[in-house]
């Protein structure tokens, strides 16, 4: 999955883009049982 | 002061505790404020009273939808909304009010996760207790956001809940979807399957048009943006 692609696709949920991206993060974050904020800054990518 | 059942000494011990079983069957809702307020209050159900909730859970069943989904949304407004969740669940509250998640719970996941699919659902509404408080201090957007999560989405009924609600429900339909494919395990489709289920829950809930138009797109992304690498699930 490119960073093109992640963002094409966040882009085209329009208003549903911030709900899914907390859930995205939310969901990310369990897969391993980590704290959302301890699997990167979200301001880390200019 | 009368006290006949001993509750300024229940105060006093941060005990909570019903004097006679007959009050959670004369209403069944009460079991499920028990736990909102041990939640809140600081307090501990007794055993006794503990044991009494499990056995009248099953009653809750006949209790309206609204009466029900104001008391899970109390919950769903709390800091520690997933300690909550796991307390309906240990006391057999969660699978009365929610019957969706009872096959979530023997579902496994192949890797990388670590956790079936109803302990990660868990964890999930776990990591948006964690999150929500803290969008303020996310740069660049941290205002926006937590002025999204605190939008009114009608009822009193505010966004960040319904995502809590969306956390849990992510996953809903892995049971149903889940396959073996050349020694794969796929969930074909959860995504779409699972927005039709959480759709079904919010109306269900009687919950307000807006907070079922956002619970009814739980879609998780194709590859989380904060994961790189991790394959499509």
């Amino acid at each position: 999955m490119t960073r093109a692609a992640r963002y094409r696709f966040y882009r085209d949920l329009r208003e549903d883009t911030r709900d899914l991206l907390l859930l995205s993060l939310v969901d990310a974050a369990a897969v391993r049982g980590t704290r959302p904020l301890d699997l990167a800054p979200l301001d880390a990518d200019p | 002061m009368i006290d006949p059942t001993g509750g300024l000494a229940d105060l006093g011990a941060r005990r909570l505790r019903v004097p006679d079983a007959r009050v959670l069957a004369d209403d069944p809702l009460r079991t499920l404020r028990g736990v909102r307020f041990e939640a809140t209050l600081g307090l501990r159900l007794t055993p006794s009273t503990a044991r009494a909730i499990r056995a009248a859970g099953p009653a809750l069943a006949t209790v309206s939808a609204e009466r029900v989904r104001d008391e899970l949304l109390a919950m769903l407004a709390l800091p520690g909304t997933a300690r909550a969740l796991r307390r309906l669940d240990a006391l057999g509250l969660l699978g009365v009010i929610l019957p969706e998640i009872e096959p979530m719970r023997a579902t496994t996941q192949p890797a990388p996760h670590r956790f079936r699919v109803l302990e990660h659902s868990l964890r999930a509404v776990a990591g948006a207790d964690v999150l929500l408080p803290g969008l303020r201090g996310l740069r660049p957007f941290g205002e926006e956001l937590a002025a999204h999560m605190a939008e009114e989405l009608g009822g009193d009924v505010r966004r960040g809940q319904i995502l809590k609600l969306a956390a849990l429900l992510h996953d809903v339909s892995k049971p149903e979807t889940r396959r073996v494919v050349d020694g794969r395990v796929r969930f074909f489709e959860h995504d779409v399957i699972g927005a039709a289920r959480a759709r079904a829950v919010g109306e269900r809930l009687k919950l307000p048009a807006r907070a079922r138009g956002v619970l009814r797109a739980p879609r998780p992304a194709p590859s989380a943006p904060h994961a790189p690498g991790r394959r499509r699930r």
